[in-house]
C-alpha cells in the first residue's frame, strides 16, 4: 500500500469510529439526556490510539526511494475531491429534511444540534472522500502484482 | 479503471532487464509500484512525462514501449 492508500483507510477508519461515536452520543443525549462517561473515555482512548499508530504507520514505505505521491495520486485524489464535494450538498439537505420530518413543521431544536450536524455532515465528507479513493485503487487487494 | 487503448511493454521489458521488480522501475521512475502494476494492467495511461522517464530507464524509445492501439480517423 502506498502513503495515499494507507492515508485513505485512517480516513475511512476514523470516519466510522467517530459516525459510531457521534450517533450513540446523539441516542444518549435524546433518550437519557447525558452521554455514558464510561463509553465516552473508551472511544476517545480507542480514536487517540488510532491517531498514534498512524504516525508510525503512514510513514513505513514499500522501499526508501518511494516517492510520497505521484501523478496517478494526484488524480485519484482530485476525482475523490469532486465526489466528496458533490456529497457535502448532498447530506447537508439529507440532513435538514431528516430533522424536519423527525420534529415536524413547527417542532424545533436546540441551537447545539446545528454543530453536531455539520460535524457528522463533515464526518460523511470524509468517508466518501476515502472510500471514492479506495475504490479507484481497487480496494488496496494484491494490486494484481505478478 | 477502464482499459486504455494504450498497450504496453513494461513486463516483457523488466524481464530482459536484469528481471527488474516493479518496486525497483518505480523508485527509478519516481513513482508508486501501484502506478507501475496500473501501467503494466493497462488500467492507466502515463503523462508523456513518465512514459519517457519510463523508457528511458529500459535505454529504449518511447514507441517501443507503448503502442497506441487506437482506430485512426
Amino acid at each position: 500500500m502506498n502513503k495515499t492508500q494507507k492515508g485513505a483507510w485512517f480516513t475511512l477508519l476514523m470516519s466510522v469510529l467517530l459516525i459510531i461515536f457521534l450517533g450513540y452520543i446523539l441516542l444518549a443525549m435524546f433518550t437519557s439526556g447525558e452521554p455514558p462517561k464510561t463509553f465516552v473515555k473508551f472511544w476517545s482512548l480507542l480514536v487517540l490510539g488510532l491517531m498514534v499508530f498512524s504516525l508510525v504507520w503512514l510513514r513505513i514505505k514499500q522501499s526508501p526511494a518511494e516517492v510520497d505521491s505521484d501523478e496517478r495520486d494526484d488524480l485519484i485524489k482530485k476525482r475523490a475531491v469532486t465526489a466528496s464535494f458533490v456529497s457535502v450538498w448532498i447530506l447537508l439537505i439529507a440532513s435538514t429534511i431528516a430533522t424536519m420530518s423527525i420534529v415536524g413543521d413547527n417542532g424545533s431544536v436546540t441551537v447545539y444540534l446545528l454543530p453536531i450536524l455539520n460535524f457528522g455532515v463533515f464526518l460523511g465528507v470524509g468517508l466518501v472522500y476515502s472510500v471514492a479513493i479506495l475504490t479507484q485503487y481497487g480496494w488496496g487487494g494484491k494490486d494484481g502484482e505478478k | 479503471m477502464a482499459k486504455s487503448e494504450i498497450s504496453n511493454n513494461i513486463r516483457r521489458l523488466r524481464f530482459e532487464n536484469g528481471q527488474m521488480t516493479q518496486q525497483k522501475l518505480a523508485d527509478k521512475a519516481g513513482v508508486t509500484r501501484q502506478t507501475i502494476i496500473a501501467i503494466e494492467g493497462g488500467k492507466y495511461s502515463p503523462s508523456l512525462t513518465l512514459a519517457f522517464k519510463i523508457a528511458r530507464e529500459f535505454g529504449v524509445s518511447v514507441e517501443d514501449v507503448f503502442q497506441y492501439g487506437g482506430k485512426a480517423r
